[in-house]
C-alpha cells in the first residue's frame, strides 16, 4: 500500500495502476485500497500545494495517476456496492473560458472519492439550474478567473435560489480574484481560496459536518 | 533642466533613465499605470459596451488613445505628478503572438479578447511538430505591424510607441498548447514542449525587432507600462512564475528568458500570483533589469531582500482597496517607504479601482466604478505623491 501511495503522490501513473492491480491480486479489498493509499495520497499531495511544496503540474501528474489507479479499481468497487462520497457539480461560470482552477478542483474531489460532474467553462446560470435538477448533487462549485465575469457567479447563485432548489445544494464558490466578502455578498455558501479547501468543504458537506 | 522639478514628458523619461542605470534616486518613482487602450476597454466593458472596434478598428484605438493621453496628461500636470510617459501602443490582448500559430482570438461582446489553444486538451503532443515557424507579421501581429504604422502617420511621433502586449515565451506556449496537456507535457514530452518555447522565442524576436523598425522612438513595454529606452531590455509577461516549481520554470523557461535578455539588452519580468518560490530562480535570469508583481500576492519584502538596491522593483497596488495585509493603499505605500533601503530601482505602481483583481468589491464587479473617472484619478494621484515624497 506504502508503495502504491508513493506512486500517486509522485505521479507514476503507469505505476500506479499496476500497483493497484497487484494489490487487487494479493487480495486486498478495492475499497481498502482507495481508502488505504490512493485518497491519502491526494490528501498529502493538496497538503504539499498548500505548503507551496507542489505545484500545478505536480497536482496534475499525481491525479492523473490517481485517476489511472482509480480505473483498475473502479469495477470492483461498482461491483462490491461501494458507494461514492457523493455528487458535485462543477463549472467555470459564464464568459470565462479559464479552467485550470476548475479542474484542479475537480481532481482534488475525484481523488477524494466524489462522482463529479463537470459542466467545462463559459456555463450560464441556467445549465448549472438544469444540471443540478439532474444530477441532485449535495454540492456545486463556481470557478470564475476574471473579475469582469463575477458578475456572473452572483447571476448564477441567483438563478439557482430563484429555481428553488437553492436548499437542497450547498454552493462553493472559488477562483484568484474572488474573497470571502463576495461570497458573503452574493449569499454563497462557501469560499474555498484552492483546490485542497475546496475539497475539504465538500467532504464536510457529505458527512453533515458543514 | 532639474528632471525631478521639471513635470514635462521629457524630464520623466529622464527619471526612468536614472532609475534603469540604478542611480541613487531623491525619491522613489511611482505611477499610474494609464496604458490608454485597456483602461477604456475596461471603462467600456463595465458600460456593457462592446470593445471589438477598439481593439481591431486602428482609427478608433488611436483616436481614443489620444484622447485618453490628452485627458491624462492634464490630470498629470495638475494634480498626480506622476512619473508615467504618456505613449501609444497597438494593443489587441494577450493572444496576439498565440494568433501568429494559428490560434483564434475571439472579440466577445462583453469580454477582453481571447484566444483558443492550438494544441487542445487531449490532442497527441507530437501535433506540436505540425506547427509552421510564423512570419512577424502572421496572425494578428500583422495588424499589429499596421497599427504602428498608421499611429506613427497619424500622430507624428508625438508620444512614443510602445510594444504590443508580449506574453513570453511561456505564456504564450501555454495559449498555444491546452495549458493542463502543456504543464502534464513537461514530465511527459519535455522535447516537444522545447520545441515550442523554441518557435515562440524565435517569433518574439522577429516581431519585437519588426515593430521596433516601424518605430520613431521605441519603448520595449507592455506591462508594467514603464517608459524603458530602447535597448535598454524588453519587458515580458512571465505568469507561469507563480504556476510553475523552480526545477520546471529553470528547465523549460529560463534558458528563452536567457536569450531575450541578451537579444534585447536586458529583461524586465512581470508576473501576476505568488511567485516567491521562484526568486532564487530569478538570481539566475542574465541582466534581470526589473521585476514588476502584485503585491496582494507577492509580499514587497520578499522582492526587496532578494533583489532590492541590486535590480529595479515595480511593485504594484491598487489604489482603493485593500492590499494584503494593509487597510489601503497609503499604508501600504508608507510600509514600502519604510521598509526600503534605498531609492536605487524603485518604483512603485498604484492601479486605479478596477484592475486589483484580489480584492475587488462587488459595486467594482459589478460595473458601478470605472477605472478612468479622472477626478479620482487626480486625488488619489495627489496622495501617493505626497506618501512618496515624504510629505503626508
Amino acid at each position: 500500500m506504502e508503495r502504491l501511495r508513493e506512486f500517486a503522490k509522485t505521479g507514476k501513473a503507469k505505476e500506479t495502476a499496476e500497483r493497484a492491480r497487484v494489490l487487487l491480486d494479493e487480495g486486498k479489498e478495492p475499497d481498502s485500497i482507495m481508502k488505504g493509499a490512493l485518497i491519502p495520497a491526494m490528501d498529502e499531495v493538496g497538503d504539499l500545494f498548500q505548503k507551496g511544496e507542489y505545484f500545478v503540474p505536480e497536482m496534475l501528474v499525481a491525479a492523473r495517476a490517481m485517476q489511472r489507479g482509480l480505473e483498475v479499481l473502479k469495477p470492483m468497487l461498482v461491483a462490491s456496492g461501494v458507494e461514492p462520497m457523493g455528487k458535485v457539480l462543477v463549472g467555470t461560470v459564464k464568459g470565462d473560458l479559464h479552467d485550470i482552477g476548475k479542474n484542479l478542483v475537480v481532481m482534488a474531489l475525484e481523488g477524494a472519492g466524489f462522482d463529479v460532474i463537470d459542466l467545462g467553462a463559459d456555463v450560464p446560470p441556467e445549465k448549472f439550474v438544469e444540471a443540478i435538477k439532474e444530477h441532485n448533487p449535495k454540492v456545486v462549485g463556481l470557478s470564475a478567473l476574471l473579475t469582469t465575469t463575477m458578475p456572473a457567479m452572483k447571476d448564477t447563485v441567483e438563478a439557482i435560489k430563484a429555481a428553488g432548489i437553492g436548499d437542497q445544494v450547498k454552493i462553493m464558490i472559488g477562483g484568484a480574484p474572488l474573497r470571502q466578502e463576495f461570497c458573503d455578498e452574493i449569499g454563497a455558501d462557501f469560499y474555498g481560496p484552492d483546490s485542497t479547501t475546496g475539497r475539504n468543504y465538500a467532504r464536510d458537506v457529505a458527512t453533515g459536518e458543514a | 533642466m532639474d528632471i525631478w522639478k521639471d513635470h514635462s514628458q521629457e524630464a520623466k523619461k529622464e527619471r526612468w533613465k536614472a532609475l534603469w542605470a540604478m542611480e541613487d534616486l531623491p525619491r522613489p518613482l511611482w505611477f499610474i499605470p494609464a496604458t490608454p487602450v485597456l483602461a477604456v476597454a475596461a471603462s467600456w466593458l463595465v458600460k456593457k459596451r462592446s470593445v471589438t472596434g477598439l481593439f481591431m478598428d486602428r482609427d478608433v484605438q488611436l483616436e481614443q488613445s489620444l484622447k485618453f493621453n490628452r485627458f491624462f496628461g492634464l490630470a498629470q500636470r495638475w494634480w498626480s505628478q506622476d512619473d508615467f510617459v504618456l505613449h501609444l501602443q497597438p494593443q489587441m490582448g494577450v493572444g496576439v503572438f498565440a494568433s501568429a500559430f494559428g490560434c483564434e482570438v475571439q472579440f466577445p461582446l462583453d469580454q477582453m479578447p481571447w484566444s483558443r489553444a492550438f494544441i487542445k486538451h487531449g490532442d497527441p503532443p507530437e501535433k506540436v511538430y505540425e506547427l509552421e515557424e510564423p512570419e512577424a507579421d502572421a496572425g494578428l501581429l500583422g495588424l499589429v505591424l499596421e497599427f504602428t504604422e498608421h499611429f506613427e502617420k497619424k500622430a507624428g511621433g508625438k508620444y512614443p510607441m510602445a510594444m504590443t502586449d508580449l506574453q513570453g515565451p511561456m505564456d504564450t506556449a501555454y495559449l498555444v498548447w491546452d495549458s493542463i496537456d502543456f504543464m502534464v507535457a513537461m514530465y511527459d514530452n519535455p522535447r516537444e514542449v522545447h520545441h515550442l518555447m523554441r518557435m515562440v522565442t524565435d517569433l518574439i524576436v522577429k516581431f519585437v525587432k519588426k515593430q521596433r523598425e516601424l518605430s520613431r522612438e521605441f519603448v520595449p513595454a507592455h506591462f508594467p507600462p514603464v517608459y524603458l529606452p530602447d535597448g535598454g531590455g524588453v519587458v515580458v509577461s512571465e505568469d507561469a512564475l507563480a504556476v510553475l516549481s523552480p526545477h520546471l520554470y529553470e528547465e523549460f523557461s529560463l534558458p528563452y528568458i536567457n536569450e531575450l535578455s541578451e537579444e534585447f539588452g536586458g529583461i524586465v519580468i512581470h508576473s501576476c500570483g505568488n511567485f516567491e518560490h521562484q526568486l532564487p530562480v530569478l538570481q539566475k535570469v542574465h541582466n534581470l533589469k526589473g521585476i514588476n508583481f502584485g503585491v496582494t500576492e507577492t509580499r514587497f519584502e520578499a522582492v526587496w531582500d532578494a533583489f532590492g538596491g541590486k535590480t529595479c522593483v515595480i511593485p504594484h497596488c491598487s489604489a482603493e482597496t485593500i492590499v494584503a495585509d494593509f487597510r489601503n493603499a497609503a499604508e501600504w505605500i508608507s510600509h514600502v517607504m519604510r521598509r526600503k533601503t534605498t531609492n536605487r530601482g524603485l518604483a512603485l505602481m498604484v492601479v486605479p479601482a478596477v484592475g486589483d483583481a484580489h480584492q475587488i468589491t462587488l459595486d467594482v464587479a459589478l460595473g458601478r466604478k470605472t477605472n478612468i473617472n479622472m477626478k479620482e484619478l487626480a486625488l488619489m494621484g495627489r496622495n501617493v505623491r505626497r506618501l512618496v515624497e515624504g510629505r503626508a
